[in-house]
């Protein structure tokens, strides 16, 4: 906390000096804690929190949506932003996402399923499986649908 | 359903998913699907140049307008050739169900990139059904070391506004090596951080010529974005600043 309020007070004098404006985020605090809730989901799953990704937030900034990976494993995973809190994951269940968005309160998401490790995924292992992706949606906390 | 690797919302019930369409992967299936309804709402079939994805060289869809008579994607396109080599640039087009409209020409002016991503100088101003999209582009003069920049907007016709980023201005201020890194929700603001020196990150309205400095002696990078929100990250530690 010392740290940040030096780094503040620096930012302050320098308005000072040049005699300009100066932005201060009244969110970085929040987002702060954001981080460390990063790593408290990657310390959740034993993976390095450089392996996990935010890829999208919902638009109330409630749950992060990303992909983790573990060796070749590459997986979904929905937390809570403020808590840390998992609230689902594709880890173990033998399905490959490769993409994601918010759409209102729900996250859809495309998958292959019946495929866990992504070296699996070359494109001659596809045409000779025929392996199909699908579209999962899923309300945090319950799996709605699949098309 | 087959190998789909882009999905987008659109609006608050729909969803647009790409199909590249074997032999080369180019032309596309773009199909919409209500959420709620379950059920398809409209397909075509197009080819923007490029597939679409995540990797390298790989069209981007950026942008759904409500009515879905149009999607925004930044593609790619053959550029002349230059003193280093023939080479392809990220331009912005609009596609509909007839084709493809590239909203820039190739051989002058593209889509400026920071960290080589294109993505990030691309910004919706306004949505619903009059959408306006801001864009950093890079003109050629023929020769490299004087590229000159613009900020750009752009309606789904064509372009409707630009001004012209004149970084003597900045340099007779005192900030000479930086890099663009956003453009502010009225367009009219660009983001830029030295590289090099005090590392100052600031908004440097170019209307105004003012300058706000946010930060300085801390460097950041886009920690996660999409069309209307960035935060950054710092590096070597945790701090995330959002900017807007």
């Amino acid at each position: 906390m010392s740290k940040s309020l030096h780094q503040m007070t620096s930012v302050l004098s320098l308005t000072v000096i040049l005699a300009v404006n100066t932005f201060v985020s009244n969110s970085s605090e929040k987002l702060t804690q954001t981080l460390d809730v990063m790593k408290k989901v990657a310390e959740q799953l034993g993976i390095e929190e450089k392996d996990l990704i935010l890829d999208a937030m919902d638009s109330h900034e409630q749950y992060g949506a990303g992909l983790g990976r573990h060796f070749d494993e590459v997986f979904l995973v929905v937390w809570n932003l403020n808590t840390g809190e998992i609230i689902y994951t594709t880890r173990k269940k033998n399905r490959y996402p490769t993409a994601l968005t918010w759409v209102g309160r729900k996250l859809a998401y495309i998958a292959y399923d019946g495929i866990s490790f992504s070296y699996e995924l070359e494109p001659d292992y596809i045409h000779s499986k025929a392996i199909k992706a699908k579209v999962f949606y899923l309300i945090p906390k319950l799996i709605v649908m699949s098309i | 359903m087959g190998a789909v690797d882009v999905i987008y919302a659109c609006g608050d019930d729909t969803i647009l998913l790409t199909y590249p369409l074997p032999p080369d992967y180019i032309s596309t299936r773009i199909v919409w699907y209500s959420v709620s309804k379950e059920t398809k709402i409209q397909e075509w079939i197009v080819n923007v140049g490029q597939r679409f994805g995540i990797w390298g060289n790989n069209a981007h869809l950026l942008y759904c307008a409500p009515d879905h008579k149009r999607i925004w994607v930044v593609t790619y396109a053959d550029r002349p050739f230059t003193s280093y080599a023939p080479t392809v640039v990220p331009v912005l087009a609009i596609v509909n169900e007839q084709g493809t409209r590239v909203l820039m020409d190739p051989a002058r002016e593209w889509l400026s990139q920071w960290l080589g991503r294109d993505w990030d100088l691309v910004r919706l101003l306004k949505g619903g059904d009059r959408e306006i999209i801001a864009a950093i582009t890079t003109k050629w003069t023929g020769r490299w070391d004087n590229l000159e920049f613009y900020l750009v907007h752009f309606s789904p016709e064509k372009e409707i506004w630009r001004s012209q980023l004149d970084i003597r201005q900045l340099r007779a201020k005192g900030f000479r090596d930086f890099n663009f890194i956003w453009i502010s929700q009225d367009g009219q603001k660009v983001l830029c951080q030295e590289y090099r020196g005090e590392k100052r990150l600031f908004w440097w309205d170019i209307i105004n010529h003012q300058i706000k400095i946010i930060t300085q002696n801390r460097e950041f990078r886009p920690y996660w974005h999409n069309l209307s929100k960035i935060w950054l990250k710092e590096f070597f530690n945790k701090n995330l600043l959002k900017v807007e």
